[in-house]
């Protein structure tokens, strides 16, 4: 006989969205960079579990699963909307740009994540998911499919591109003006 | 290890990066407890980390997104047993039993139209294994971000693939070689190390190749096995100790005059 608590020790439908669709909506925007995108984004990873969330067995990568498949959702979109691929650009400076934290905490979140869209694509996703905090290096690594080695250096080089983007945004200048002939920053 | 190199691993530091066995991270942490220009850099790293989160936890979806999400859903959700506490669900009423049958009898279907089509196997279990590879080959389709690395010149993504312990082809076939590089994936499939080498002619070629001992297959395929699979169409053969996957996401036509 079915034990009467059964229904307490499932995880329904609606508890899953109600955990999750902040987090994952969080996520979705800082990829996607508009609200829209961001809502489809969440609802269709929804849409996806309800049809075939129930083939997990591990409940314990829930979590992971709804990461991974919405970013999944966010390459198949993009990639049905333009034959643009992008390369992994190589990074001029290696040394990164003083921004303070008190510039990002008189940021709004929209100023973070319209800074954090300038980044290039290949490190707005680790970076998002290591700001978002909701997965562990290791579910990141598993989520992009990628060594955590690479997770690291991309988060690294994501850090120094968003850094810049909001020095530029501090200073109300270009990053190149800031440049000297030598390719090094001025004071 | 040199500081600029510390202070790469220092930038992407969090704290459950401890867990991962890395030697790399514990110096470079052990370098910012001795250095105080490192230890310095690592607050400063930290702080910013701190009042990013901060900022994109502030983030909060718009009103009526939840109900959208429940009104949308198919009315045939699925309960999920909660973490250790296994729902008990009548077999016949479980979704995954049925699947499990449809699979079998897919394959079995799938076996029989080899037999019937192809020479048949000293171990047929080789073709169902082939199968199922092909399969996750085509459904794997790397995009650019998941590359482990990239390089136009196949002679580095070679190169990259033996540094890294991971199969990659003894020579490719003569058109094959024409085509320009794009990089490389390295993953595990059943526990077997696969390489994936990612070329660009008209469309973008991925070739997964992975040992057949390790799969235990003794079957030869000499000549490339054309199947589709949905969007994606795969050519499989053999050649000495490994088995080659060359996926395209279009016709099987668009493979052979690579083979």
């Amino acid at each position: 006989m079915d034990s009467p608590n059964q229904v307490n020790e499932q995880l329904d439908f609606n508890d899953l969205v109600k955990n999750y669709y902040t987090p994952l909506f969080r996520f979705a925007y800082s990829l996607a960079g508009n609200e829209e995108d961001a809502c489809d984004l969440t609802q269709q990873v929804f849409y996806i579990w309800a049809r075939k969330g129930s083939s997990l067995r591990d409940t314990s990568k829930v979590k992971s699963w709804l990461f991974t498949t919405l970013y999944r959702e966010f390459l198949r979109v993009r990639r049905r909307g333009s034959n643009m691929i992008s390369y992994e650009p190589e990074l001029l400076e290696t040394e990164m740009p003083p921004v303070t934290p008190d510039y990002v905490a008189a940021l709004d979140a929209a100023g973070a994540v319209e800074s954090l869209a300038e980044v290039d694509e290949i490190y707005r996703v680790p970076i998002s998911l290591f700001y978002l905090e909701d997965l562990s290096y290791k579910e990141i690594a598993a989520a992009l499919e990628l060594p955590i080695g690479t997770v690291m250096s991309r988060l690294s080089r994501g850090k120094a591109q968003l850094k810049e983007i909001l020095l530029r945004k501090e200073k109300g200048t270009h990053p190149a003006a800031r440049r000297d002939e030598s390719g090094g920053y001025k004071d | 290890m040199e500081k600029h190199e510390a202070k790469q691993i220092l930038q992407a530091y969090r704290t459950d990066l401890s867990e991962i066995d890395d030697p790399k991270v514990g110096e470079a942490l052990r370098m910012a407890k001795e250095n105080p220009e490192l230890n310095a850099y690592l607050d400063q790293e930290q702080a910013f980390d701190r009042a990013f989160t901060q900022k994109l936890k502030e983030i909060e979806p718009p009103a009526g997104l939840l109900e959208r999400i429940l009104e949308s859903a198919p009315s045939e959700v699925e309960a999920m047993p909660r973490q250790g506490k296994p729902a008990k669900i009548i077999w016949w009423k479980n979704p995954v039993v049925w699947s499990a049958a449809a699979c079998v009898l897919a394959l079995i279907a799938l076996a029989a139209v080899f037999t019937q089509n192809r020479a048949p196997s000293t171990n047929e279990s080789d073709w169902v294994v082939m199968n199922n590879f092909a399969q996750a080959a085509a459904q794997h389709s790397p995009t650019i971000h998941q590359m482990d690395f990239q390089h136009s010149d196949v002679s580095l993504i070679g190169a990259y693939l033996d540094r890294n312990n991971s199969p990659r082809p003894h020579s490719l076939p003569d058109n094959m070689s024409q085509l320009l590089g794009m990089g490389c994936v390295t993953y595990t499939w059943e526990n077997n190390p696969v390489g994936v080498i990612c070329l660009k002619g008209e469309k973008v070629y991925n070739l997964y190749v992975t040992h057949r001992g390790g799969l235990a297959i003794e079957r030869s395929q000499s000549s490339p096995y054309y199947k589709q699979f949905g969007e994606y169409s795969t050519a499989l053969w053999t050649k000495d100790n490994l088995i080659y996957v060359l996926t395209v996401e279009g016709q099987p036509e668009d493979l052979s005059p690579l083979l």
